[in-house]
């Protein structure tokens, strides 16, 4: 996957479709997950081959596994669903934000999309913003095409259509493009009259050329120059100054001097620099604006929040409908794996409820009849029928998540530093020039050193490095995977002192692995047939337990195996399951803690397996298993990156002491700085209690304690829940992107810095040579689009660390 | 050099048109979005090739 695995394993088998290498114990030698291998059959069915042949240009891209996805996407084609998100209940157009879009290969996939959904005459994708526009033919439902995006592992997320705000940052851009083009042509036709005049031209010429660049000079000075007098005339009338004050005044006053100069036949004059100085000001703040508006904007953001779907019963039938439709009262019923929309009264069934998102406990609860259960919360057993109470937004998780959308909303304090130190420049640059002029004694050569001061000392630092080095390194975490919601993290994670690290999914897988196991002894053909019944048993269960046992399975067969033929299963609540193979039994049940195990592994579960042979009468135990929640194999050297960065690591969990105090031994983290048994309101009280700390974890499940700080990280967990809380969300899991964003953070001080000191610098020296008379107007306005631009490279300039540091 | 009277107008004239055509790229929406096509170029080769 990356150089170093490539360098240890030259000879591994890649996967096909992700170029993941396979690890060695994995049964199939073509693929590294089911996911991959589904995406591989379902392009070559539909004769998309081509899709890797492209990727073949993008080398360098590690393709992420395809994400499995087994949704229906039926809310989609709810009526209120349609009119909330498109406008209106018939809508043929609709916005997804896509989840796993990489490069040109996923483009070419998507846009092809009308050749093989029916459905679907047209597919046009922004990867900008990874965000693709969908029309469907007239009586189409846009779950089909929801469905196949999802297949192939880009998982959609309904935008909402946000006319208003979408429309006005299209026009304002395209006005701002307009003003460019009319300040390059302008500029670039008074620049060449402006020539012949340095190359000296007869004095009748040189003032026709005057009078021309004059003419040339209004629309730019006019209307490209418009949102720096706008700007300006704002901050002035709300008492602050803005960058923008010095730049207007210095436009005004050298337009004004030359306007003069051209008027009384002198054919001096300054508006090719004037003018090509506001030429490169708007396109800078034009790439500026195009980079902050890369990825989803904030406000398509918010509605990335799909409701989930509900199964309703209606009319004496289940339908599928969109959980905000919901109401007090409705009958819904909750399958297996199944996330609950709403807070509500279990009527029928009994199961194992998932609290970790409200909780944070990873053992589920057993909850029956007359139990209330919450939103947000997990189904992990059989189907249970609930009556709703709460739905919708005053659920006890959208109260959570209300209050963290809520603290969202700063922007970054180095541009507020900016535009604050932009007053004393302003006093500063004033006074000096009102000395020039005086020191100069004479009035013209003081108005022309005073002039030339106002130009030349650019607050170039401030008005344009600090944004446009935000917006690169925004940029940049983008590609890693990074996406950053709020200026303040950046400048918040610099100061940072402890970091506080949620165990679960974090620094561990975040599920159940088999971590121990005890046969009876048994031959080798034996125990084969015996993987082959468990396997055959758990074949289509959604249990953590059962998937643990596949995987385990998987990696212990060395050829595959076949599933066999089930009959009668039996399942036993809140034990295990049972079934007939083959005219044997099979049972796989839960266990108490053996005594072997009890306080060595990271086992958190505990299952045995029994056998009954056909006709017989007694079962035997022919195995254990204790599964548990392993650490994640990067954690430790992530975690000696971040105690590097000068971090103090803490474990933050809901899990029981032993627990963590397992895996705080191994990450080698002193035991009072691992907490166990926390719910999520005491993991915000260790937030209050240490401020300028950062917090790292599942966005759903750690929500409220994401949500209290300014410096917090979600990994993984679902991207909306993820979005709401923290202040940035990683798609990748595990540690790693946390420790890049923070090396991102440490780069961006520095590259700020260096901008500031070569700002400052140049203004020293450059206001000392005009305030001496050493450079006339003329130069000064030549110069300082020179040193802006020394600006705006070293904004971009990022030494390059290795292979995925690229801008 | 009685020429430029005639010069200098048609370059104004000619940059003027310039403008106009960028004022109509523009408008149609033209440089909206301007990272996707540089993509789309290069899954293209692929279907003209097959164009009979």
């Amino acid at each position: 996957m990356d150089a170093l695995s490539c360098a240890l394993n030259p000879t591994a088998d890649l996967c096909q479709h992700c170029g993941d290498i396979i690890p060695l114990h994995h049964a199939s030698r073509e693929f590294c997950c089911s996911g991959c291998r589904s995406v591989y059959g379902l392009l070559q069915e539909k004769g998309l081959g081509g899709f890797y042949k492209l990727l073949e240009s993008h080398p360098q891209k590690v393709r992420r596994p395809a994400l499995e996805s087994t949704e229906s996407y039926a809310y989609l084609d709810d009526p209120a669903f349609l009119e909330e998100y498109a406008g209106h209940s018939n809508a043929r157009t609709l916005d997804f934000y896509l989840e796993g879009i990489q490069c040109a290969a996923c483009l070419w996939l998507i846009e092809k999309l009308p050749d093989w959904v029916p459905s679907v005459t047209h597919s046009r994708l922004n990867m900008a913003d990874s965000v693709v526009r969908l029309e469907i033919r007239p009586g189409a439902k846009f779950s089909e095409p929801a469905r196949e995006l999802a297949r192939l592992g880009y998982l959609p997320h309904a935008l909402k259509k946000n006319e208003s705000s979408e429309l006005l940052k299209k026009k304002e851009n395209r006005s701002w493009l307009l003003r460019i083009g009319v300040a390059a042509a302008c500029s670039g036709n008074i620049m060449l009259l402006a020539f012949s005049q340095y190359a000296g031209a007869p004095k009748s010429f040189s003032q026709v050329f005057g009078i021309l660049s004059a003419l040339l000079y209004l629309p730019v000075g006019i209307y490209s120059a418009f949102p720096f007098y706008r700007s300006a005339l704002a901050s002035i009338k709300s008492k602050k100054i803005s960058i923008d004050v010095p730049i207007v005044f210095a436009l005004t006053l050298g337009a004004s001097m030359s306007f003069w100069n051209v008027l009384t036949g002198n054919p001096e004059h300054y508006l090719d620099s004037l003018s090509a100085f506001i030429f490169l000001l708007l396109s800078s703040r034009y790439f500026l604006r195009r980079l902050q508006q890369t990825g989803a904007s904030n406000g398509s953001l918010t509605s990335l929040l799909t409701p989930s779907r509900a199964k309703v019963w209606q009319d004496s039938k289940w339908i599928e409908v969109s959980a905000r439709s919901l109401k007090a009262g409705n009958l819904i019923r909750v399958g297996t794996a199944e996330p609950i929309p709403a807070d509500g009264k279990i009527i029928a069934g009994k199961s194992f409820i998932n609290c970790a998102l409200l909780t944070g406990e990873s053992q589920p609860k057993l909850q029956g009849i007359g139990d209330i259960v919450y939103s947000g919360t997990v189904n992990e057993g059989e189907s249970i029928d609930i009556e709703v109470l709460i739905p919708g937004n005053d659920t006890r998780l959208s109260k959570l998540l209300k209050t963290a959308e809520e603290e969202l909303l700063h922007r970054s304090p180095a541009i507020e530093i900016a535009d604050r130190a932009a007053k004393w420049f302003l006093l500063g640059v004033f006074v000096l020039a009102i000395g020039a002029f005086f020191y100069a004694g004479d009035t013209t050569e003081g108005l022309s050193r005073a002039l030339s001061l106002l130009i030349v000392t650019c607050p170039c630092a401030l008005a344009l490095a600090t944004p446009l080095t935000l917006s690169v390194t925004l940029k940049r975490a983008a590609r890693e995977g990074i996406i950053i919601r709020s200026g303040t993290l950046l400048d918040s994670l610099v100061h940072a002192k402890n970091i506080f690290i949620d165990k679960t999914g974090t620094l561990t897988k975040g599920r159940l692995e088999v971590t121990e196991t005890k046969w009876i002894p048994l031959e080798n053909h034996e125990r084969r047939e015996m993987f082959e019944k468990i396997r055959s048993l758990e074949e289509n269960s959604p249990h953590p337990v059962a998937h643990a046992l596949r995987r385990w399975i998987d990696t212990e067969l060395t050829a595959p195996t076949s599933v066999l033929n089930v009959q009668s299963r039996v399942l036993l609540p809140g034990v295990g399951i049972s079934a007939q193979i083959k005219d044997d039994w099979v049972s796989v049940q839960r266990l108490e803690t053996p005594e072997w195990l009890s306080d060595q592994k990271l086992g958190t579960t505990f299952v045995a397996i029994y056998h009954q042979w056909a006709g017989a009468s007694t079962w035997h135990k022919i195995a254990e298993f204790a599964l548990g929640d392993r650490l994640r194999t990067e954690a430790p050297v992530a975690l000696n990156k971040l105690k590097k960065l000068g971090l103090n690591p803490w474990i933050l969990s809901g899990d029981r002491q032993e627990t963590v105090q397992m895996i705080a031994s191994a990450l080698k983290i002193p035991k009072e700085q691992a907490l166990s048994g926390l719910s999520p309101e005491a993991k915000k009280e260790c937030l209050i209690q240490h401020p300028n700390s950062i917090m790292v974890g599942d966005g759903a499940n750690d929500a409220s304690a994401l949500a209290y700080t300014q410096n917090s990280i979600a990994v993984q967990g679902s991207m909306e829940a993820s979005l709401r809380a923290a202040s940035a969300y990683s798609t990748r899991p595990g540690l790693d992107p946390v420790v890049c964003l923070i090396e991102l953070a440490y780069e961006n001080k520095r590259t700020l810095y260096r901008g500031y000191i070569l700002s400052i610098t140049y203004n020293l020296i450059a206001a000392t040579a005009a305030f001496m008379g050493v450079v006339s107007p003329l130069i000064a306005a030549i110069i300082m689009p020179l040193s802006a631009l020394t600006v705006f490279t070293s904004s971009h300039w990022r030494p390059t660390r290795g292979a995925s540091w690229k801008s | 050099m009685e020429v430029l009277i005639f010069l200098i107008p048609i370059a104004l004239i000619l940059g003027g048109g310039f403008l106009a055509a960028y004022l109509w790229a523009i408008t149609h929406g033209q440089y909206d979005d301007l990272e996707t096509p540089a993509y789309r170029i290069l899954t293209d080769t692929e279907q003209r090739s097959k164009a009979p």
